[in-house]
């Protein structure tokens, strides 16, 4: 089963870059945008300043981790929770909530 | 710069000065932060009655050797303070810097808070980021000077900032 689910990635997942840390690893996911009642109002206003409220759900066979960068389609996405899924004792793909990556304070 | 923004904008650089990184709330974006990040507002502001109709006297400039009209103003002012850090115990570190920097005299001498109080730690979700929450107390004095010829009164400016 986990071997049929990684044929599928590979046939039709987009290709992301995970980087963590210092290393990067190119692989296969399915990224999805999260569709929920907050994306009549994708931003949230708080003090420290306007934030994008958006997610993407991303599934991959590549290891995940919170705070991981992931690249894809020119755009940098952060990892903000994620968990591994198991079918049996066997690893069927991680699955894992982004947010776009801020830009950072100078 | 109106009064408020004097206020903030002397809070915001006490705070940088005490290494802690500061900027005016619900400004632009919200950007990413290695480390504490405190969002400074005036939530509350009321003048008080100064002197007669704000008018303090005259004062000699020695400079111009000319002799100005000095008005004064004074708001009670409750700064939020809104300070947000990866880790809880960042978070926590940053509002001891913000409380001691506050307190300790590094404020521009028309700025004097008196008493502050702070929530617990929470969890902001939107931001992904610990968040503690303080609200400072005191008093802000300002003074404008009317130009000799005019009479036009100049914009009230912070006392004790350095205006170039």
């Amino acid at each position: 089963m986990t071997e049929r689910f990684a044929n599928v990635l590979a046939l039709y997942g987009r290709e992301i870059t995970v980087r963590h840390g210092d290393g990067a690893v190119t692989a296969r996911a399915f990224l999805q945008p999260v569709t929920s009642m907050a994306d009549a109002a994708p931003y949230a206003v708080t003090s420290l300043g306007a934030v994008d409220d958006r997610r993407w759900r991303c599934i991959t066979r590549t290891a995940l981790a919170d705070g991981d960068i992931v690249e894809c389609g020119g755009a940098r996405y952060r990892v903000e929770s994620c968990a591994a899924v198991y079918a049996g004792r066997e690893l069927s793909h991680w699955w894992g909530v982004l947010t776009r990556e801020r830009e950072a304070a100078e | 710069m109106t009064e408020l923004n004097q206020v903030t904008a002397a809070v915001i650089r006490t705070l940088e000065s005490a290494g802690l990184a500061a900027v005016a709330a619900y400004d632009g974006p919200a950007k990413r932060y290695p480390g504490a990040v405190a969002a400074v507002d005036v939530a509350e502001a009321v003048e008080k009655p100064a002197a007669f109709d704000r008018y303090l006297g005259q004062v000699w400039d020695p400079v111009t050797g000319a002799v100005e009209e000095r008005y004064g103003r004074t708001l009670e002012v409750a700064l939020s303070l809104e300070v947000r850090a990866p880790t809880a115990a960042e978070c926590l570190a940053g509002c001891e810097r913000a409380a001691d920097a506050l307190l300790s005299g590094g404020l521009p001498a028309g700025l004097r808070l008196g008493q502050q109080s702070w929530e617990a730690v929470s969890w902001d979700k939107t931001n992904q980021m610990f968040l503690r929450k303080g609200r400072a107390l005191g008093r802000a004095f300002f003074t404008a000077t009317a130009e000799e010829d005019s009479g036009l009164m100049l914009h009230f400016i912070l006392k004790g900032v350095v205006t170039t």
